[in-house]
């Protein structure tokens, strides 16, 4: 058994790539929380940032709210990602069950795959987080912002990443592998057509996600009624905030598809775009997890772009009032903070990418016998290309769209609960809708579908017509 | 000859796919001893059942009713664990194409039952396995891996597998339905010697008369009924009969 195991990683090292960046980037930013408060703490034992526990505590805060949100993300890469990659190996799994496999001693083998390429992640991911947090630490010594401090690299802490990295890919290959004891050993008699892994015929139960977002909201209005009076409204509707966007996530198998399907018909009805409808729509609890990891990451941007840009529009008048230095520095430190947030909502964004790229790079891989059949059938090479970077637009699209106007509604609410009891402004106010933002969040969803799109057109349209011919 | 012990037997065997307005009939009623010792073949058009069959025989798919026995045992109400172990144990098969696992090597996929019931074959087996990969002629492949095989390699080495478990049954759906008639023949006279050589019972799903030709029993079936059981006979009579079965329709 555990032979198999092994022979997948020798036969198709390519499958586990994106897991194995994933768990690496989470493992990364884990480190580098882990180490910022180990140094800040050791710059104040040596006397200096003394005044800055403050920062540290935030920072700190911040730091593990957002790994969390990290953790969250590549879970959902990583399931996907198995979950894809299963549904490749549904033949070979169908014929070990046929020859006498048992179904959860097979997605057992794939968990321990998990469980390696997680511990691979995690190693690496905490050695270059060591290398980043240390470099940074010679770089601030140098410049004087630090004091010299004796700073052991070690610290028995820093097993946590590998271990949380082991932990959360095996959960994710475990969950991701759920339909491994499904398939039947009838699948591996038929001939021809190619194997279907069961998704979404069953399971799927938005109901905990439906019941979420409106327990959440009812919180979250609630919180913003209650910041009319008084900003301590935040403790009600920060809570109910993330139970909402946790109820959406969980239900996003159900509300993204619609999305998938309305952003498809902007492309128009020529044949590649029908055909990359038709496939981004084929598995559509797939295509949802794929684009929800980037709705998480710009409706977090989003999010706390538009809550600033309140801020600033709104307290403008009040920050009049103040002294000009009081003033300033007040601007300095949320430019700050929102400096340290939007490095740490990057690494969410770009585990996000990565495994958009990678299904997207799974799932022409695994059409290759189809596209084969539709190159011999007539389909050009350039037709190929507009196909998959039609499918890749509609999913980068729709995930920028829906974080887009999630962040807005979230920034708000919370500018509203901050915002709105103090006696200067009064009340209700419009959000502030930073237009660079909206541009730049186009923008890059544009780009990374392109760049997420390379790959696999390469691929694509290498495929010989030939593939469509060949048996196995 | 012990011909006439029975590997699998059944009872009133039948299966209805899907409900309401679209249901097929694919078996009916379906009464059926397979013996030991003996290749079985099983002929028919297109759509007449013959793979449903050898699916329920097998234990891969439930009847709508009636009973598969082996032995005293009714597998139909048998759970997944314990069909699982019965192929592992006692059910050997060899498809047309996509038999072995393309990660593994000949000898690994030979010995694949052994390590998916978590066995080790002792010294006697193996030595007595290793003949019937020399039988076969796949002695000098054994490290090489399934893609650098041709067909006809690839399906002896199938064979191999389906034989080192010693099984009660072997199912063949349309071994030979990608090789060149000679190649096909030796596969098949391998399947024959299965039988006289080691006792077992082979049932060979096929559409081609010359193939069929190897059996010492023929089943047809159309439209998911036994119409004739014959004894072995010539390529001729069977593929006359075939066309007759075509024509019948
Ligand atoms: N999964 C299924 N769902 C619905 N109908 C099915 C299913 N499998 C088979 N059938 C139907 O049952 C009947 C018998 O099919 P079966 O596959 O046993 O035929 P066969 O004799 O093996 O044909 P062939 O020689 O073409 O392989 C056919 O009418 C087929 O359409
Ligand atoms: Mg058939």
């Amino acid at each position: 058994m555990i032979r198999l195991t092994l022979r997948e990683f020798r036969a198709a090292p390519a499958q586990h790539v994106a897991t194995l960046i994933v768990t690496t980037i989470g493992a990364v930013l884990a480190t580098i929380v882990i180490e910022t408060d180990r140094v800040l703490g050791s710059q104040s034992a040596v006397g200096g940032f003394t005044q800055h526990g403050f920062v540290r505590l935030l920072l700190d805060v911040l730091g593990s709210v957002f790994l969390f949100v990290a953790i969250f993300v590549s879970c959902i890469v990583i399931a996907n990602t198995f979950g894809i990659v299963m549904a490749a190996r549904t033949r070979r799994i169908a014929l070990l069950r046929l020859l006498g496999a048992e179904g959860r001693a097979l997605r057992r083998g794939v968990t321990v795959e998990g469980v390696i390429v997680g511990a691979a992640g995690g190693l690496l991911g905490t050695a270059l987080g060591v290398g980043v947090a240390s470099g940074l630490v010679s770089a601030l010594t140098a410049a004087g912002t630090f004091l010299p401090a004796p700073s052991p690299l070690w610290t028995p802490l820093l097993v946590a990443p590998t271990l949380v990295a082991i932990a959360t890919t095996a959960g994710a290959a475990w969950f991701g592998s759920r339909h491994v004891a499904a398939v039947t050993p009838l699948e591996a008699t038929g001939l021809g057509q190619e194997a279907t892994l069961t998704e979404l015929r069953r399971g799927s139960r938005p109901w905990l996600g439906y019941g979420c977002i409106a327990v959440g909201l009812l919180l979250l209005i609630a919180g913003v009624a209650i910041g009319a009076r008084t900003p301590f409204g935040l403790f009600v509707a920060a809570p109910g905030g993330a139970l909402s966007f946790l109820g959406f996530v969980l239900a996003s198998n159900t509300v993204l598809p619609p999305v998938l399907r309305l952003v498809g018909a902007l492309f128009g009805g020529s044949a590649p775009a029908a055909l990359a409808r038709a496939n981004a729509l084929r598995h559509p609890a797939r295509s949802a997890r794929s684009a929800v990891g980037l709705v998480i990451g710009v409706t977090l941007v989003t999010m706390f772009s538009v809550a600033s840009a309140c801020f600033n529009t709104e307290a403008g008048a009040v920050a009049a009032g103040a002294p000009p230095a009081q003033a300033a520095s007040d601007a300095a430190f949320v430019a700050l903070v929102l400096g340290v947030l939007g490095v740490l909502i990057g690494f969410s964004l770009a585990i996000a990418a990565v495994g958009l790229v990678n299904s997207l790079s799974l799932s022409v891989l695994q059409r290759r016998r189809e596209i084969g059949l539709l190159r011999a059938l007539g389909l050009d090479r350039r037709q190929v290309r507009v196909m998959v970077l039609v499918e890749s637009l509609q999913l980068t699209i729709a995930g920028g769209v829906v974080g887009l106007v999630l962040g807005i509604f979230y920034g708000w609410a919370a500018a509203l609960t901050a915002l709105s009891s103090d006696h200067h402004i009064g009340g209700y106010f419009p959000p502030t809708i930073p237009v660079p933002l909206v541009v730049l969040v186009v923008v890059a969803s544009a780009v990374l579908a392109v760049v997420a799109s390379l790959a696999p057109t390469r691929r694509a349209t290498a495929v010989s017509p030939v593939v469509a011919l060949a048996v196995e | 000859m012990s011909g006439s012990r029975a590997a699998v037997r059944t009872e009133g065997l039948r299966k209805v796919y899907g409900s309401g307005g679209t249901e097929v009939t694919a078996l009916r009623e379906v009464n059926l001893v397979i013996e030991s010792a003996r290749l079985t073949a099983i002929m028919g058009p297109s759509g007449s059942g013959k793979s449903t069959l050898m699916h329920l025989l097998a234990g891969l798919d439930r009847p709508s009713s009636g009973a598969v026995w082996y032995d005293d045992v009714d597998i139909t109400g048998l759970d997944d664990r314990r069909l699982t172990a019965l192929r592992r144990t006692e059910i050997g098969f060899v498809f047309q194409a996509f038999n072995l696992v393309p990660t593994l090597t000949v000898l690994e996929n030979v010995l694949l039952p052994f390590d998916l019931g978590g066995v080790t074959p002792d010294r006697a087996r193996l030595d007595w396995i290793h003949e019937r990969i020399a039988e076969l002629g796949l002695t000098t492949m054994l490290e090489r891996r399934p893609h650098q095989l041709s067909g006809g390699q690839q399906q002896r080495v199938a064979i191999a597998r389906a034989l080192a478990i010693r099984p009660r049954l072997i199912f063949a759906d349309e071994p030979t339905g990608n090789l060149d008639s000679r190649t096909g023949r030796g596969v098949l006279e391998m399947l024959e010697s299965a039988t006289r050589v080691h006792d077992q019972a082979v049932v060979l799903v096929t559409h081609d008369p010359v193939a069929a030709a190897h059996a010492d029993r023929v089943l047809f079936i159309s439209d998911g009924a036994i119409v004739h059981d014959v004894e072995r006979t010539d390529a001729s009579t069977l593929s006359e009969m075939v066309l007759d079965l075509a024509v019948d329709r």
